[in-house]
Order: C-alpha cells, then structure tokens, then sequence
C-alpha cells in the first residue's frame, strides 16, 4: 500500500471514485439510461413496427398493383377482344352496306333503263303510228281521187273472181 | 210493201184456177200444157203443177192472212211462200239489178219508160212489179225481199258493197253465184265509195273484204 501511497495512488479515493463511478453509474443508470434504453427500445420498436408496417404495406401495395395490374390487363385485353369484335362487325356491317348499296345501285339504274327503253318504244310506236296514218291517208287521198274508173270497175271484177275461188 | 204483188198474184192464181176448177185433178202433162198459157212466173207455174188441191187452199188462205197482217203470219217453209222467193230471187231481181243509179233520177215519165221497156208484160203482176219499181227505191225493195227470206227460209242478210255501181251482167253473175252458194237468199248490192275497189261480202255476220281500202290498211299497220 505504501508503494502505492508512494506513486500517488490513494485506495480511499480510487474506492471513493469507484463508489463515486458507481453511484454515477446507477444514476444515470436509473435516470437516464434505463429511460433512454426504453426510449431507444420504443423507439426501435416503433421503427420495426413502422419498418413491418411500411413492409406490409408495401406487400400490400403491391399485391393490389399486381392485381391492379392484372385487371388492368384483362380490361385491356377485353378490350382489345371488344375492339376486335367491334372492327369485325364494323368491317362486316360496311361490307353488307356496300352490297346492298351496290344492289340498289344496280337496281335504280336497271329501272332507270327501263323507263328509258319504254319511253323510247312508245315513241318509236308513236311515230310508227303517225306516220302509217300519214301514209294512209296519202294511199287512200291517191287511190280515192286518182283512181281511173275503170280500173276500179276492173278492180271489183278481180275481187269477185278471188271470193268465188 | 209487197202487198200490191201478193194481192195481185192471189188474184191472177185463183182467176186460173175458176177458169180450169179441174186442174187438180189433171194428170202433170195436162196441167203442164195449161199453165203453158197463162202469163205467170216461172216459180208459180211449177207451185201449180205440184201442189194438190188442200195444199193450194191452205196455201192461198195463209197467203191472204199475210196480206192483211203479215207480221203475225208464220210463212217459214211454206211452199207457195217459197215460190214467190224464188221469183224475187231469181226472176225480179235480174229486172232489178238493170236499174241502175240514173234511173232513179229521171222524171216519172222517163221511169215509167224505162219500166215499160224492162217489163214488157201487162199483167197484173206486171203492172204490180212496174209500181213497185216505180215508187220504191232499189234498197226498199232489196230490204223487203231479205226480211221475206229470212221468215220463209230463216236466211240470214247477204251484202255485197261495191265502191262503184257494177253493170248489170257482173251483178247477175254475182247474183246466180251465190244463190247458188245459198239458195234463196237475195244478195243486196250496196255502194261504198270509202272501199276504193274490189268489193266486201257480208253473209250471216261473217264478212269476205277484198276491198282496196282493207289491202291499205293491211299495208299501214304492217
């Protein structure tokens, strides 16, 4: 002991810092790191919880994206089907009316021919017929005024030779 | 119309008859030489020389009822009926067919002329056949003789139309000719001038054309 009163080293006072150290020690211990411990601890907690949460979430997040995304494309590829079927019935309803125009196209221009073809016949009869009856009349002015009489005369003998045939 | 002649042929029958009331009974040679005398129709003579006794008095009573009404007399295929159809048909119609468009434009002398020289005779029948021609046209007559044909034989009209007036020779070709074709029938000639030439024939509603105007027709409407 007396070697280490020679260096300088009191026990008494190394015992005094040692209860000194140790009674700081349980103060702090006491009332500061126990609290902060808990602290830290709520505080790692509360982050485990949030990181768990925000985990979760996440998870959860993304499950709904996945689904999101899943709908999504069953929406899209309804969609695409719809639009198909759409342009198939479109392409075919534009098909049908072209035939149909096509058809009354043909159909209007076939009784437009006729009405012509008609209209044209019954002018040609009709100036088939004035003309006949001009030519009737003509005939019948020449053999009616021109005739000689004896011809005429001629003319019943003959066709009373034919009858009696 | 026919009256006057039917008057006149009943009276010139039975004055034969009271001249010779045993001609019934005569044999055919014998009544053939009396009605070689006496101035009647051809068709009369040989109604005489056929019909019996009954018959001629049936006969000349129905011809007497046909005097006084004939339109309610039934004369269809009565014999004497039928002997005075044929000389309309056969004996007058030549006389008729000589009259020709002049004549009915003379004056009653000139026709009375002209009649005298057609119709020589001047029996009763005669002079009833000269006032007959004398006062009725040539279509009166024609129409008369047609309606007699048709009630005693049930014949139907027969027309001939000309555009002209043909001679006489012609019409009594056309005349013998189709009475031959349909006897007792009376052809009636018809002027048409709308005919241009040849003739039509209209017989029982059928018609014959061979005018120039149906030949026109036919050409125009080609």
């Amino acid at each position: 002991m007396d070697k280490l009163a020679g260096l300088g080293i009191d026990p008494w006072s190394i015992l005094l810092y040692l209860v000194n150290t140790g009674v700081l020690l349980a103060v702090l211990t006491y009332f500061l790191y126990k609290p902060l411990l808990k602290y830290i601890d709520q505080r790692r907690k509360h982050i485990a919880d949030s990181i768990e949460e925000s985990n979760r979430l996440r998870s959860e997040f993304e499950a709904t994206l996945k689904r999101a995304k899943e709908e999504r494309e069953e929406a899209e590829e309804s969609l695409r089907e719809e639009l198909a079927r759409l342009k198939k019935f479109t392409e075919e309803e534009r098909t049908k009316l072209y035939s149909e125009m096509d058809l009354a196209r043909s159909e209007m221009i076939r009784k437009a021919q006729e009405e012509i073809d008609q209209k044209k016949s019954s002018l040609i009869k009709e100036a088939e017929k004035e003309i006949m009856s001009l030519m009737s009349k003509i005939i019948l002015n020449i053999v009616q005024n021109k005739v000689p009489q004896n011809v005429i005369k001629e003319s019943v003998e003959d066709a009373w030779k034919q009858y009696s045939k | 119309m026919l009256n006057d002649f039917l008057t006149a042929l009943t009276y010139e029958t039975i004055r034969f008859v009271a001249k010779h009331p045993s001609f019934f009974e005569e044999s055919a040679q014998k009544r053939a030489d009396l009605l070689e005398a006496v101035r009647l129709g051809k068709p009369f003579k040989q109604y005489l020389l056929e019909a019996k006794v009954e018959e001629f008095m049936q006969d000349l009573s129905l011809l007497l009822h046909f005097i006084n009404d004939s339109k309610n007399t039934n004369v269809a295929e009565n014999a004497l009926f039928k002997a005075v159809l044929e000389f309309f048909t056969d004996t007058f119609s030549d006389k008729l067919d000589k009259l020709d468009a002049d004549f009915y434009t003379m004056n009653s002398k000139d026709k009375k002329s002209f009649l005298e020289a057609l119709i020589k005779s001047d029996t009763l029948l005669a002079n009833a056949l000269k006032n007959l021609l004398m006062n009725k046209s040539y279509q009166e007559i024609a129409g008369e003789i047609s309606v007699l044909s048709r009630r005693v034989m049930n014949k139907g009209i027969l027309l001939v139309q000309m555009p002209i007036e043909a001679e006489a020779p012609l019409k009594k070709q056309i005349r013998d000719s189709l009475q031959k074709e349909y006897p007792f029938s009376f052809p009636v000639f018809q002027i048409n001038k709308q005919l241009i030439g040849g003739l039509r024939v209209f017989q029982d509603g059928k018609v014959a054309d061979h005018s120039w105007l149906s030949r026109v027709n036919f050409f125009t409407s080609l």
